[in-house]
């Protein structure tokens, strides 16, 4: 096993790896910004090293400077996390040139499914259903969309998380919303190619984990639903499936495994399919990487996915066969983004002031922030992972609104009224999950007024701080003062309570 | 003395609190009044108790803003800033979001179509298009690419 190993992320995943590797007893070297000298995740590692200036192209996607500094640190490994380099070929391959373990797939996987088009090309040869489609030439995208048929969405090649991605819903629409692709792609990720594929719109997003050792066992870790979909980025995941069946189950699950060994897969990865209306599947793209909602697969399997992740780079083989392998109970998980519902989700940045996590029973919370912490414009959005355990979807569904209603944040305005009200819709209630959920259900959701009771409470709070004087700073205001009577000053009192704020 | 707010919803309210001898407060709403005490637990929490009832909330403030908790509601009120009080027009584009510029489109003089894309911001992977919203001419340019801005900052100043 490793004695030290550098984590090339930042946020939750880097602090969620990191403290992995301390029940391992595995040493961590941490690597950073200049936005992030302060962040949780450098906190918890060993060592730190600072690797530029805050936005990413300087900092997290500076594969040399991360290759360095583990020469640097004498780490034997790098996990690169999810996002930045994980699904970078050209990355692991300077890794392993370096002498150092990648720990993830080898290049060539990572390569082969990073494009979605050869991804497609090469399920189609092992038999794995693909949703129809058309991926050559540009110039025949007018002709090509007409034959897959209405709505087409243009997708990018190269990418992923809903970038480079456009609905089309008539032939007229099609070359604006490729060019705009194309621009959205080559900013993403470097590489402008799109294709077309048949946009299915009423479809469950099914994803199978699977993990591979370096011995040719691959197992399967079951399905995550994740069809509660924002913008095409993910915000509620759960496993089971509402909509799985045991037989549905067992012929992804095949499929997915079938997709690995189609690429000599190692290490952890995720098939993601589109199961229609009818129960058909279709191959949609492999993340050849950890991704952002494994905790729910760990949760009802009751496995640490990066401890195995680590075990297989390290070349052991699993620990386990398929059989071994089950899960009990249900798990949700509601990404925390640093968005503003009230203004269209947009980025909201600041001082986190106060986090203060949930601490309730089978409730688990990934975050990369702790009071003090900054969210910047630099990075994504998600500060957190709430991840919850029941025995059933509901009394999951349950947990996860008392944790919601627990988690205090303050500095940031968070989308966690808007999980909120997904929580409690009948459709989310019943299962009906589709990846137009969103739409259906919510389209003209705006969180609701404050009711007038706690308006007085608010305006009595904020009034006690600021008579307070606390967390001044230049820009604040003097009060305005119209009332000059001055009464005997209640913080003169010796008393119990403390004074001053954090400020 | 009386402190003025914006709420949520954009109303502006008032509000008079004063210290009373014994370490309490005195809060009068419109017409309301309450008799309010409070405790201060550690981390930004507090125990308050107004005309009778205990409610326990976290509150933190940065600069013009008020970050409240009350009772698992999240809610942010401002003190109305002098910014506000400055001209706005149907011309004066200001930046929905904090970010950074990464393309501006336009320059003082320049005649542009509604809809026209004059600025782009970039936060947190998401690229949003600041636009002309009538035909008109660009007055002023004040931004440039590279350049970090908060929200409701200035941007582009058409003429009227």
């Amino acid at each position: 096993m490793f004695q030290k190993i550098l984590i090339a992320n930042r946020g939750e995943i880097a602090a969620r790896i990191i403290q992995t590797c301390r029940t391992m007893g595995i040493k961590t070297v941490a690597v950073y910004s200049d936005a992030d000298q302060d962040a949780l995740h450098v906190r918890l590692a060993d060592e730190a090293i600072l690797l530029g200036a805050a936005p990413s192209g300087e900092s997290y996607l500076r594969g040399d400077k991360i290759i360095a500094a583990a020469q640097q640190t004498q780490a034997e490994a790098i996990h690169p996390g999810y996002g930045f380099l994980s699904e970078n070929a050209a990355f692991a391959e300077a890794v392993t040139a370096a002498g150092l373990v990648f720990i993830g797939p080898s290049a060539s996987a990572i390569r082969r499914m990073g494009s979605k088009t050869e991804a497609r090309y090469l399920m189609q040869s092992a038999g794995v259903p693909v949703v129809p489609g058309y991926q050559g030439d540009p110039m025949e995208f007018k002709s090509e969309a007409q034959k897959i048929g209405f709505p087409v969405l243009v997708k990018a090649a190269a990418g992923g998380g809903g970038k480079g991605m456009r609905i089309v819903y008539s032939l007229p629409e099609l070359r604006e919303a490729v060019q705009s692709a194309q621009r959205e792609a080559a900013n993403a990720f470097g590489d402008d190619t799109v294709f077309l594929e048949r946009y299915i719109p009423v479809a469950h997003h099914v994803e199978f984990q699977i993990l591979a050792d370096q011995h040719g066992h691959i197992v399967h870790l079951f399905e995550r639903e994740c069809s509660i979909q924002r913008r095409h980025q993910k915000i509620i995941e759960e496993t089971p499936s509402p909509r799985m069946t045991p037989r549905l189950r067992a012929e992804m699950g095949a499929a997915a495994i079938m997709t690995a060994r189609a690429v000599n897969y190692q290490n952890a990865g995720t098939v993601e399919f589109i199961v229609d209306e009818r129960g058909q599947f279709y191959f949609l793209e492999m993340n050849t990487r950890l991704q952002v909602e494994h905790p729910i697969t760990e949760m009802t399997t009751g496995l640490d996915l990066v401890r195995l992740q680590l075990m297989v780079a390290a070349g052991e083989p699993l620990p386990f066969s398929q059989k071994d392998i089950t899960q009990h109970g249900h798990a949700l998980e509601c990404r925390i983004y640093a968005e503003d519902p009230a203004h269209d989700f947009l980025p909201s940045t600041g001082k986190i002031l106060l986090a203060h996590p949930p601490n309730l029973p089978d409730v688990r919370v990934d975050t990369g922030v702790e009071t003090g912490s900054n969210v910047t414009i630099h990075y994504d959005p998600m500060i957190a992972k709430v991840i919850v355990h029941g025995e059933t979807r509901q009394q999951s569904i349950e947990r996860m609104q008392a944790a919601l209603r627990d988690y205090i944040l303050l500095g940031v305005q968070t989308n966690i009224p808007f999980l909120q009200a997904i929580l409690n819709t009948e459709a989310f209630w019943q299962g009906d999950t589709p990846t137009h959920f969103i739409e259906q259900n919510l389209a003209d959701w705006s969180p609701s007024p404050l009711p007038d009771d706690l308006q007085d409470v608010a305006l009595i709070v904020a009034a006690l701080l600021e008579i307070e004087g606390e967390g001044e700073t230049s820009d604040t205001q003097p009060p305005v003062q119209t009332d000059t009577s001055a009464p005997i000053d209640p913080w003169s009192r010796a008393d119990s309570f403390r004074m001053g704020g954090n400020g | 003395m009386i402190f003025s707010y914006q709420m949520p919803n954009g109303e502006s309210r008032s509000i008079r609190l004063t210290a009373t001898a014994d370490g309490t407060f005195t809060a009068t709403i419109d017409e309301r009044v309450y008799a309010v005490s409070v405790r201060r637990g550690g981390d930004h929490a507090l125990l308050l108790n107004i005309a009778g009832e205990e409610i326990s909330v976290y509150a933190a403030r940065a600069g013009n803003s008020f970050y409240l908790s009350l009772d698992g509601v999240a809610l942010t009120l401002e003190k109305p800033s002098r910014k506000s009080n400055r001209n706005a027009h149907a011309g004066a584009l200001d930046a929905s979001m904090p970010g950074q510029v990464i393309e501006v489109l336009a320059e003082a003089g320049q005649g542009v179509e509604k809809g026209q894309t004059l600025v782009v911001l970039e936060a947190m992977k998401l690229e949003i298009r600041i636009k002309a919203p009538y035909d008109g001419t660009i007055q002023r340019v004040l931004c440039e690419v590279g350049q970090a801005v908060e929200r409701g900052q200035r941007l582009i100043e058409m003429g009227e």
